[in-house]
């Protein structure tokens, strides 16, 4: 569950920021760049590209420890690479949001009173790409959490997720039982704090 | 056509068709185009780089990697074609007749939906599979089972816009029962998002077909498949990377394959999915 909140969090910071750079200034090198990257993250299956930076970054380099859970170091490749497919997907999905609001009439208007691009793009148009983008964010939680799954046991992580896996190939039910359904109402939970961010997001959305 | 055209002026999307195209022939093709036997081993040929011989070098049982790849090749598309098969016989008419009728079976489909969404991706084909036992066809029913609840909510979303359109209501005033309105007025004006997502959907049953067998619950060993490859191969890794590098590279180009179809197939047929599917 650390591996996966780690992550999310790296998604988000990272998706959230790509997406905006990209939208901000479309069909530039790095926009074609960064959206190239993000489909190739989309592509490559989460267990080979741990393989892989584990073989450069551990392996090659012996920047990072290998596998195991410990300090900060320990966190840094799985987490990395556990995020890598959500932080393309959240930055596909913030990039064509923020397109389609940068057309907007209100950012027309911002920009007509004599507002920097900066401001524009940061608070005008992003508060109003918000709502799509979390909606996307909080449904990713729960591919982080089964990726968790592959990931913990690349790494020899001690999760639930490697702990599901066990269980399951020990034939041990009321584990898996137990695992599962603690990470399906952790995926629960998440999506109800989407629900309640919707609010705050936006304060024109009340729950009564 | 005009589909077809459009189609073809995605320079992405024909790379992507390209891609599947090609995996799709060495998979027809898989026992002529491969140069060794996939399960003949030689533990005297154990881990060997590649060579001139062995293209793409050796297993840890001395097997020739490029020969594995290519039968799994095999393997990985079978597998994802009927786990998406089964997804969308099953999810379809569920999908459709919950939109066309609404009422109690609605609110019952959509609350199970709700429940099995609940479980993120492919643990719910993990649970599966503990239940069923690892195995080939298991993991591909596993893989199916998970996409059932897309197919319903697609096709129900799919259906409940067409509903009240006017053909419909013209289909209905001729005495059309609601059988024959599903079949033959909703569904095939539905056929847009349904190749969508299947494309789409094959390239999440490659990676989680992939996945379960690097787990060890899917594919089992000797037969070549791109994930158990993988699996196996962990151990060695540091002292032969290629054992690790070209099975995963092999289900990194497939799924790009489908998912850059799967994305030129949406923007052709349909521009209005973007964001949807």
């Amino acid at each position: 569950m650390e591996l996966s909140l780690a992550s999310l969090f790296l998604a988000t910071a990272g998706g959230v920021l790509i997406g905006i750079i990209s939208a901000a200034k479309p069909y530039s090198f790095f926009d074609y760049i960064s959206m190239l990257g993000a489909l190739v993250a989309l592509s490559a299956p989460v267990f080979w590209l741990e393989l892989m930076l584990m073989l450069l970054f551990s392996v090659k380099l012996g920047w990072l420890p290998a596998a195991g859970r410990g300090g900060l170091a320990h966190l840094v490749l799985p987490s990395l690479t556990l995020a890598a497919s959500s932080l393309a997907l959240i930055a596909r999905f913030t990039r064509s949001t923020m397109l389609e609001v940068l057309r907007q009439e209100y950012v027309t208007t911002a920009r007509s009173k004599g507002l920097g691009e900066k401001r524009v793009v940061l608070v005008h148009a992003l508060r109003n790409a918000l709502i799509p983008i979390i909606t996307v964010i909080g449904l990713r939680f729960g591919a982080l959490l089964s990726g968790a799954v592959l990931t913990e046991t690349v790494f020899a992580w001690p999760g639930v997720g490697r702990l599901v896996v066990d269980s399951v190939s020990a034939r041990d039910y009321p584990v898996i039982q137990g695992a599962v359904l603690v990470i399906a109402f952790s995926f629960v939970l998440i999506n109800l704090a989407v629900d309640l961010l919707y609010g705050v997001v936006n304060p024109r959305i009340r729950y009564d | 056509m005009a589909t077809l055209k459009r189609l073809a002026r995605h320079r992405l999307a024909l790379l992507g068709a390209f891609l599947v195209l090609g995996f799709l022939i060495l998979a027809i093709f898989a026992p002529q185009i491969a140069p060794h036997d996939p399960y003949k081993f030689s533990l005297r040929n154990k881990l060997l780089p590649p060579s001139s011989i062995y293209l793409l070098g050796t297993d840890e049982l001395g097997r020739d990697m490029l020969s594995r790849i290519i039968h799994g090749t095999r393997v990985s598309l079978m597998m994802a074609v009927i786990s998406v098969a089964i997804g969308f016989v099953v999810g379809t008419p569920i999908g459709a007749v919950s939109g066309f009728y609404g009422g109690l079976f609605d609110i019952l489909v959509q609350r199970l939906v709700d429940i099995l969404l609940a479980f993120p991706g492919i643990l719910l084909a993990i649970v599966v599979v503990a239940i069923l036992g690892p195995g080939l066809w298991n993991a591909m029913l596993a893989v199916g089972i998970t996409f059932i609840p897309t197919y319903v909510r697609v096709v129900r979303g799919a259906v409940l816009e067409l509903r009240d359109k006017e053909f419909v209501e013209a289909a209905k005033a001729l005495g059309a029962g609601g059988t024959r309105i599903i079949w033959r007025h909703l569904l095939p004006n539905c056929v847009a998002p349904i190749i969508v997502l299947s494309t789409l959907q094959m390239a999440s049953a490659i990676l989680w077909a992939s996945g379960l067998g690097y787990l060890g619950l899917g594919a089992q060993p000797p037969t070549p498949e791109w994930g158990t490859m993988l699996g196996r191969s962990q151990t060695y890794v540091r002292v032969a990377p290629h054992v690790a590098i070209f099975p995963g590279l092999a289900i990194a180009l497939a799924v790009l394959g489908f998912n850059l179809l799967g994305d030129g197939l949406r923007d052709a047929l349909d521009p209005r999915l973007k964001g949807r599917l």
